[in-house]
């Protein structure tokens, strides 16, 4: 499977999924670790600042399961690479930063008929959402395709990325195992502010 | 009719959700909204108070107000409307 996006989110999703047996992961994200990242990014220390985040991630997975054989792919999923980037792969966990990156992806999954572990934050909050070929989950949350990303004022502590990843990877292993329960058609909305988690139907 | 405040519009609201009066459609509501709590000026309406704001989602019974009518869609009494500010970071 597919981990797009190796920083918040990406991260540490990508260290839960090794944990837990997932040995194929290709990692994709062509930005290097900076001091911005080392509040919140788990994979960000001093030591890796300056670094290929997919590499590291890399790294990372091999420290935990020599025996795993993790890809890093050190480019930005854009609209020409998408679907050469994710074509066979059984899941895609969506550890994007960005609204025109999250559509290419989500396009190329509906095209190639690949399940997404959606995840999202900013500030205290996330949502997280498994979105099925032929759901219009996706179009549901952002609206139009293609839209602009919005400034991102609320700075994002390190424990919403880890409570999103949390959320994220276990609905990546739900789609892996085809196990029931999943939040397809449903945004879970995480409020670590208000100390609430509710979900909100989609249509 | 039910409308339900999510992450940071929650503190400006002061609760999770509130009833209100069925406006003839979300524009009217975005209005009246903000002359109930006028934080919510330039956030979920614009400036100009002729559309919706740049980073707000807004669904209508669970559906994007894009693929409905933006911000003309007609509302009534049994409407779900969930209003949030648009997350996308990684």
């Amino acid at each position: 499977m597919a981990v797009v996006g190796c920083g918040g989110l990406g991260g540490s999703v990508a260290e839960a999924l090794s944990r837990i047996g997932v040995r194929h992961l290709r990692l994709i994200d062509a930005d290097v670790f900076d001091e911005t990242n080392l509040n919140r990014q788990i994979l960000c220390t001093e030591d890796t600042l300056g670094l290929r985040k997919a590499k590291v991630a890399r790294s990372r997975i091999l420290q935990i399961d020599s025996l795993a054989h993790p890809e890093a792919l050190c480019t930005q999923l854009n609209e020409e690479n998408a679907e050469d980037l994710l074509r066979g792969m059984d899941c895609v966990a969506d550890c994007l930063d960005n609204i025109e990156a999250r559509f290419w992806l989500a396009h190329a999954c509906q095209t190639l008929g690949i399940p997404v572990a959606y995840g999202a934050i900013a500030g205290w909050f996330g949502q997280v959402c498994s979105v099925y070929p032929g759901d219009a989950s996706f179009a549901t949350i952002y609206g139009a395709p293609f839209g602009e990303t919005p400034r991102n004022t609320l700075g994002n502590p390190p424990f919403t990325a880890y409570a999103v990843a949390a959320f994220q990877a276990a609905e990546t292993v739900k789609i892996l195992l085809g196990r029931p329960g999943q939040l397809r058609n449903r945004l879970l909305m995480i409020d670590l502010l208000d100390g609430s988690v509710e979900s909100v139907e989609l249509r | 009719m039910l409308v339900k405040f999510l992450a940071t519009y929650r503190q400006i609201a002061g609760c999770k959700s509130c009833d209100v009066p069925a406006p003839a459609d979300v524009l009217e509501l975005m209005v009246a909204l903000c002359n109930r709590w006028p934080a919510f000026d330039g956030l979920i309406l614009n400036k100009d108070k002729t559309d919706k704001g740049d980073d707000v989602i807004i669904l209508v019974n669970g559906r994007h107000i894009e693929h409905l009518g933006d911000v003309a869609t007609p509302l009534t009494e049994q409407d779900y409307v969930v209003i949030t500010p648009l997350v996308a970071g990684g």
